[in-house]
């Protein structure tokens, strides 16, 4: 069952949300609005019924580098007090709900999963799953060439 | 499911929205969010056509692997930049990073 209006609002909060992203006046606001909008794509690839893609881009974006972007910059703002905790509080829980409810009207194709541990590792390292390891040494790489990449730039500005 | 037409009216949105950042803001870290914006509209585009119009479960994971990665390595490479800036006390004016040539 799917509500004829979700399409709609997750359109609309999805152009919302990135167009917070640049007219934002705080980089941390920006940063949280782009974690809203990696979630709201999630959402979009849920509705295509692609739930490997949604997972993995809540768990890679949302979940990771979101996190990882949100706590460096939060850090380095060196922001101690809370600033509109009620509106903060509010928020998250009308996001929980609204997730909850939208996640209720999702058509429910995830297949059954075996419960032997055996069957299961071994179909982990069946070769179906090689774009995940492919996935993640690219991100290692990344990550790696990436501050090797920003130390040498460091190094000829100072 | 979404339709085919709404999708790409998002992903065209997200990119349009996108670009305009690029173009209008001199921040470093806005410019990256939105060049960020710039890849989830590829995300959703890239996803849709290959669900709608190459097979009906299709998934295209190998393109969306390659700009997946290219967006993960942004945000490491943003975070890496925005510590390092920030500590040596550098402007974060894209105007001003002249010292960046080499």
């Amino acid at each position: 069952m799917a509500l004829p209006y979700i399409p709609i609002a997750l359109a609309a909060s999805i152009v919302a949300s990135a167009a917070f992203v640049v007219a934002s006046r705080r980089v941390l606001h920006a940063v949280a609005a782009l974690a809203l909008v990696f979630t709201e794509s999630a959402l979009i690839f849920l509705y295509l019924n692609q739930i490997l893609l949604a997972l993995l881009q809540l768990l890679v974006f949302v979940g990771g580098l979101s996190t990882y972007l949100i706590v460096a910059i939060a850090a380095e703002e060196h922001i101690n007090k809370m600033e509109n905790a009620p509106v903060f509080i509010a928020l998250s829980v009308i996001f929980f709900v609204g997730a909850s409810t939208l996640l209720t009207y999702l058509p429910a194709t995830i297949p059954p999963q075996s419960n032997d541990i055996v069957s299961v590792a071994a179909s982990v390292f069946q070769a179906d799953y090689a774009f995940l390891y492919l996935a993640v040494l690219l991100l290692f790489a990344g990550a790696i060439g990436s501050t090797l990449v920003a130390r040498r730039v460091v190094k000829l500005v100072t | 499911m979404l339709d085919f037409l709404v999708l790409m009216g998002i992903s065209l949105a997200l990119f349009a929205i996108g670009i305009a950042g690029v173009a209008t803001n001199k921040h470093f870290i806005i410019i990256m969010l939105s060049i960020e914006l710039i890849l989830v509209a590829s995300m959703i585009a890239a996803v849709s056509y290959f669900s709608y119009l190459v097979s009906p479960g299709g998934t295209g994971i190998v393109l969306l692997i390659s700009i997946w990665s290219v967006a993960a390595v942004e945000i490491i490479t943003l975070v890496a930049f925005y510590v390092y800036m920030k500590h040596i006390g550098y402007d974060f004016d894209v105007t001003r990073l002249s010292k960046l040539k080499w």
